[in-house]
C-alpha cells in the first residue's frame, strides 16, 4: 500500500473517498511498510578472498524495496570466520553507502559481525540494497546454515523503509 | 570489474586464490565461492585470452592440493599433537626442591607458561 501525502482539511465535508485514502490506506501503509529480508539456509557456505568490495551474493543478498520517499533501514547479522579482517558494507543503488573501509570490521575467528544502517536521501521508488565484503589478507568464511558442525548458522539480512 | 561465474563444487579457496594470482597477477581482485560456483572478480582491462585461462584453472583446480602455508600449518598441529603426547606429564615444582636455584627458576617459568596455555585452550574450547 503507497504511502499518500495526508490532506489538510479546512471546511469541506468528511467522505469517504477521502477518510479512505487518508486514513485507512496510510494507516495500512504505515502498518506494513516497504520490507525485504532473507535468511540464509544454504547447500555451501560463502567464502572470498577478495580485497576489495565485492558482492557476497548479488541474488540472494540483495533486496530490492519500493519506497515512498523515506529513509531505509538496513540490518546485517552472521558469523563469520577469517585469516585477518573481515569487512561489510552495503551497496545502495550500485553505490557503496560507507565507502573506505565500510560499515563494520570483524577481525576475530568465528565472531558475531553484526550492524544497523540508516541509508538517508533516498526518493521515492525502487532501490537496491546489496551485501559486500572483502579482506584484508588471506580469506573469509560466512557461515551460512549449510550444515557446518557446531557452525550451522543462519545469518539474516533485511531491509525497511521506516519513515 | 568483470565477475566470471563458473559452476565447481570442493574448493581450496587459498589454493585457487594462489593459481589465480600466479596466472593473473593484478588482474586478480579476488575470488568467492557460494553455493556451487565460484566468482572471480577480475578488472576491466582482463583479455578474454586471460578470461579463458581463469575458466581453465577453475576446472582443473584440485582441492585437496595444499598451499604450503597451509601444509605448514597442519605440520605444524601435527608436531604440536607429537609433543603433547611425548610430554603429557605436567610440570612438579617440587621435583625441583633440591636442583640449582636457575633450574628452579627455569622449572617455575615453564610451570607458569604451561597454566596460561591451559588456560587460553580452555577459554578457546
Amino acid at each position: 500500500m503507497a504511502w499518500t501525502t495526508p490532506k489538510t482539511w479546512s471546511n469541506e465535508p468528511l467522505v469517504a473517498g477521502d477518510l479512505n485514502t487518508h486514513l485507512r490506506d496510510n494507516m495500512e501503509a504505515l502498518k506494513d511498510p516497504p520490507s525485504e529480508q532473507v535468511v540464509l539456509d544454504e547447500a555451501s557456505n560463502y567464502s572470498t578472498s577478495s580485497t576489495v568490495f565485492v558482492d557476497v551474493d548479488n541474488t540472494v543478498l540483495s533486496l530490492t524495496l519500493e519506497t515512498n520517499g523515506g529513509d531505509v533501514m538496513v540490518h546485517f547479522h552472521a558469523t563469520v570466520s577469517m585469516s585477518a579482517n573481515v569487512f561489510f558494507d552495503v551497496l545502495v543503488d550500485g553505490v557503496r553507502t560507507a565507502g573506505d573501509d565500510g560499515i563494520a570490521v570483524q577481525g576475530a575467528n568465528d565472531t558475531t559481525m553484526t550492524f544497523t544502517r540508516l541509508i538517508t536521501g533516498l526518493s521515492a521508488g525502487s532501490h537496491t540494497f546489496t551485501l559486500q565484503w572483502k579482506i584484508n589478507t588471506g580469506t573469509a568464511t560466512l557461515y551460512a546454515g549449510a550444515g557446518t558442525f557446531n557452525r550451522d548458522l543462519h545469518p539474516q539480512f533485511w531491509a525497511r523503509e521506516i519513515s | 570489474m568483470q565477475v566470471l561465474i563458473i559452476p565447481r563444487d570442493q574448493v581450496n579457496l587459498d589454493a585457487l586464490t594462489a593459481t589465480l594470482r600466479d596466472s593473473l597477477r593484478s588482474d586478480l581482485i579476488g575470488v568467492s565461492v557460494r553455493s556451487g560456483v565460484i566468482v572471480v572478480f577480475v578488472t576491466d582491462t582482463t583479455s578474454e585470452s586471460a578470461k579463458a585461462t581463469v575458466r581453465q584453472l577453475v576446472q582443473a583446480h584440485d582441492a585437496q592440493v595444499l598451499t604450503p602455508e597451509q601444509a605448514s600449518r597442519i605440520a605444524t598441529r601435527q608436531q604440536l599433537q607429537a609433543a603433547r603426547a611425548n610430554y603429557e606429564g605436567r610440570v612438579r615444582l617440587s621435583d625441583f626442591a633440591q636442583s640449582d636455584a636457575d633450574v628452579q627458576t627455569l622449572a617455575g617459568v615453564v610451570y607458569r607458561l604451561a597454566l596460561e596455555v591451559r588456560v587460553l585452550r580452555d577459554a578457546i574450547d
